[in-house]
């Protein structure tokens, strides 16, 4: 009977502490952090329009939320590959043929009193468009005005290979290697103003591993960028005048990719299992978030997010939109430290 | 929630303080065997993050789980009239919010007092104790569990006799100061209602 017992406990003793190895968050506290799954799979939140209505990006097409029925969806030997919603509410469409011989067309859509206007076609054969409505190439950066057929070149960014952009709200970086082989980091507005150019960053020519960028003002920005041996990410300032290293996140951040927002001087960055709290000016221990506006989406795997507008399109202070993968939108509001699911019915 | 536990907790002591009326003789002798299997619904009770006072303990539909269902086969033997010894193999489930599926598996020792035996009616009381392999989306952990049961049957002939069962199961899920995950060490609770089948001889 005694053997029993002891072989029982040393079996017990060693599932113990054999347990969990491979999760990277306590099972009940992923499972109490799990959010409402929907039929839908978002792949980018692309903003509100003047009167603070929501459309996004799924795999199969451009919705707006409270629609059943898509505002431009895939078909016609075609995929939307991206779109950007423009503040007057006009969209651009980024598709891709299926025939992968054919290119992609990219297409402006000015919003008339109910309904979207055909689409016209804007020449070029671009590689991507992002959320901010800046789209690129091998050829170069470019906005559109709004009117012809023409896209307008950014000046200075052009002759490129291996081009890594992210968008964050506003301002895009752009990490760029130049007919002389060297890799350069450029920033610009969602006018194509320049507020970065040409900076030297031979830290950045691994390009996939560039985890996240925030704007924190006009002149200063942050990098987060994934260091090749460890995993861990390490945040670079950015101005104007160059980028240098200013802090290390803990080293325990996981996420591959770092979505973030900014909030009262405070940058907030999506982790795997958490949100990571540092100071704007990338200096100081960074806080590990798990409750208030993180408790509901520190599982969910969020696409972008974005500062809210209210029904006049005005920018809500500390409120944001956070699209997810599989959730739908989330509302961040900051100021009483909470977030709320925003469901399509 | 207070005040269905405050209630069942009195049911059980008028219970027990009414056992000897109702238990004029005992039914049971040591060497008696009961085997018995349960099937229910399991309601999600309670998650405590004991270690994160931001996130406390949460309750019901705060925890992110939905209503399961549970399963379970028992087998005891009798060291006395009263007190019963055996094990217990469980499962239980419950999906998320996201739709991912939680599993419980208990593997019990299994301690049951009869305060009431009339042949007719029994009402067990049982604290079991052992551990739970849990698993949810890619985590694994086998958990030091407990729990504790209230299980009134009625024995339609001599053998056979149907019940009901509830109760509160309480896993572990704990990690160290020095783990990344210490903060998302959890105490969780399982309250499964079941209806029983057992047979005793």
């Amino acid at each position: 009977m005694k053997k029993t017992i002891i072989i029982a406990i040393a079996v017990m003793a060693i599932l113990l502490a054999s347990c969990n190895i491979d999760a990277t968050d306590g099972i009940y506290s992923e499972a109490a952090s799990s959010t409402e799954s929907t039929a839908v799979t978002m792949r980018t939140f692309l903003g509100q329009d003047g009167t603070g209505r929501y459309y996004y990006l799924t795999d199969e097409g451009i919705f707006l939320i409270g629609e059943t029925d898509a505002l431009f969806s895939n078909g016609d030997g075609s995929i939307i590959r991206a779109a950007a919603l423009l503040d007057d509410g006009s969209l651009l469409i980024l598709r891709q043929s299926t025939d992968i011989t054919k290119g992609s067309t990219l297409t402006y859509h000015a919003y008339g009193s109910s309904t979207y206007k055909t689409g016209t076609v804007i020449n070029g054969n671009y590689a991507n468009l992002l959320t901010n409505g800046l789209f690129y190439n091998s050829l170069g950066v470019y906005r559109y005005s709004g009117s012809g057929s023409e896209a307008t070149a950014l000046e200075g960014l052009s002759g490129l290979s291996d081009v890594r952009a992210i968008v964050t709200d506003d301002y895009s970086l752009f990490i760029i290697k130049n007919t002389s082989g060297d890799y350069r980091a450029y920033v610009a507005d969602s006018d194509g103003t320049l507020k970065a150019a040409g900076l030297p960053c031979t830290m950045f020519e691994n390009t996939t591993l560039i985890g996240g960028f925030q704007a924190v003002d006009d002149q200063n920005f942050l990098i987060f960028y994934r260091q090749p041996k460890n995993s861990k990410m390490q945040v670079f300032k950015m101005t104007n005048s160059g980028i240098g290293t200013e802090a290390s996140i803990t080293p325990d951040f996981s996420g591959t990719e770092a979505v973030s927002f900014i909030y009262d001087g405070y940058v907030y960055i999506k982790d795997t299992n958490s949100f990571k709290k540092i100071k704007a000016d990338g200096t100081g221990d960074p806080e590990q978030i798990t409750t208030g506006f993180a408790a509901n989406l520190r599982t969910a795997e969020i696409t972008n997010i974005l500062p809210a507008r209210d029904s006049e399109g005005k920018v809500v202070e500390g409120v944001f939109i956070a699209g997810t993968k599989s959730s739908m939108l989330y509302r961040i509001d900051m100021v009483n430290n909470e977030s709320t699911q925003i469901k399509n019915n | 929630m207070k005040k269905p536990i405050i209630l069942a907790i009195v049911m059980v002591l008028i219970l027990i303080a009414a056992a000897p009326v109702f238990a004029r003789s005992t039914y049971y002798y040591a060497g008696d065997t009961m085997f018995s299997i349960r099937a229910g619904v399991d309601f999600p009770a309670f998650i405590s993050f004991y270690k994160d006072a931001g996130r406390g303990t949460v309750f019901f539909n705060d925890t992110h789980l939905k209503l399961g269902g549970t399963a379970s086969l028992a087998y005891q033997g009798f060291l006395s009239e009263y007190i019963a010894i055996g094990g217990e193999l469980g499962y239980m489930f419950n999906y998320s919010r996201s739709g991912l599926l939680l599993t419980t598996v208990p593997i019990m020792v299994k301690f049951t007092w009869f305060p009431v035996q009339t042949g007719r009616f029994d009402l067990g009381v049982g604290l079991n104790l052992g551990g739970a392999f849990i698993r949810y989306n890619e985590g694994k952990y086998f958990a030091p569990a407990a729990s504790v049961t209230l299980n009134p049957t009625y024995y339609i002939n001599e053998n056979w006799g149907i019940g009901v069962e509830t109760g509160l199961l309480m896993t572990l899920e704990s990690y160290s100061s020095k783990n990344s995950k210490n903060m998302a060490s959890a105490l969780a609770g399982l309250m499964p209602v079941a209806l029983t089948l057992s047979y005793r001889h």
